[in-house]
């Protein structure tokens, strides 16, 4: 990969790939699978269980923004480039399925399958996004489309599984892990581009050409 | 009757034409964009509406002084516009493309891309 496609990408993608700033989300998707065989607790502990919920997600959301930008500045993406992906062909025709699955879902089937459409399409739609987006590194491609293929081929079989809780716990997996090997990929690429300043720079002319 | 000059004067050797269109193309070149620090600047400004200086240092792994001549540099030649704002006693330094940035950006390369092939297709 060159210098300069390097630049581009994590320019770019600076924002998707700090997804790991909302990491008590899919861990606590995890916890679910214990959470699931705890006896049951009082109302107001559950209240308080979800205020402990709302606060860590909120503090760790913003201890990681600040930190993030400390070390690694920001970056403002405009409107235009941040929907590029949304005019994809392939992209605007799952869009147009999914409207259609949901009316017919809505109106002629049972009630209780619109949320499952709704909720499976609407992952399946972003995470193809970032597999589609030829901006993106192989890597991180391969690795969404990974994740992707588990999600899509372990889950139909967790559906019943404790509940359901096992397939909130499998999302969780899935996303925590592509979180994290996304904040990996930031943190490699940045020291990949600035590990020596000058030959780095150079490189922008002489692989080019 | 007197045959024309041209015939009468020595072909200059094939390699001798290409090496002298070739120093004239990269004669015509950009200085300002064709500086590597710079160039690598203006490749990340051109991916986003704006960035940060502490963004700049990072991608780009310029010292913050070389950083600072560097952009002072391509704003002197209007290819990018440097914001300064204050935020709790901090001085936030942003910057972002102009179209004559972006536009020298395409020419550059363009221009590189003719050179490449010029030298891996000699006449």
């Amino acid at each position: 990969m060159l210098n300069t496609q390097r630049l581009e990408f994590v320019t770019r993608h600076f924002r998707d790939l700090q997804t790991i700033r909302f990491a008590p989300i899919p861990a606590t998707m995890i916890l679910t699978l214990v959470a699931h065989r705890m006896p049951p607790v009082s109302a107001s502990v559950a209240r308080g269980m979800l205020v402990v919920f709302a606060l860590s997600v909120a503090g760790f959301y913003w201890w990681s923004t600040v930190a993030i930008r400390r070390r690694y500045g920001s970056v403002q993406v405009s409107r235009e480039q941040a929907r590029r992906m949304q005019r994809h062909p392939l992209v605007t025709a799952l869009y147009m399925i999914q409207a259609a699955a949901l009316v017919w879902f809505g109106f002629f089937a049972r009630h209780t399958y619109f949320s499952d459409v709704y909720i499976s399409s609407t992952i399946l739609i972003v995470m193809l996004i970032t597999i589609l987006d030829s901006t993106n590194l192989a890597s991180r491609r391969i690795a969404w489309a990974i994740g992707l293929v588990i999600l899509f081929t372990a889950g139909p079989f967790l559906l019943d599984v404790d509940g359901g809780a096992a397939i909130f716990a499998l999302a969780g997996t899935v996303w925590l892990a592509l979180s994290i090997f996304d904040f990996l990929l930031l943190r490699r690429t940045f020291g990949e581009i600035s590990s020596s300043p000058p030959t780095a720079a150079a490189e922008v002319v002489v692989h080019h050409v | 009757m007197s045959k024309p000059l041209s015939i009468l004067l020595p072909k200059p050797p094939a390699a001798e034409i290409q090496g002298d269109s070739l120093v004239t193309m990269l004669a015509t070149l950009n200085r300002v964009v064709h500086e590597p620090a710079r160039l690598a600047i203006l490749t990340v400004l051109a991916s986003c509406e704006s960035a940060d200086f502490t963004f700049l240092e990072t991608s780009t792994g310029l010292t913050k002084g070389n950083l600072s001549v560097q952009l002072t540099r391509l704003e002197e030649a209007s290819l990018i516009c440097i914001k300064k704002a204050a935020k709790k006693n901090r001085t936030i330094t942003t910057a972002n493309i102009l179209a004559e940035g972006r536009y020298q950006l395409r020419q550059y390369w363009r221009q590189m891309e003719e050179i490449r092939d010029s030298t891996a297709h000699p006449q």
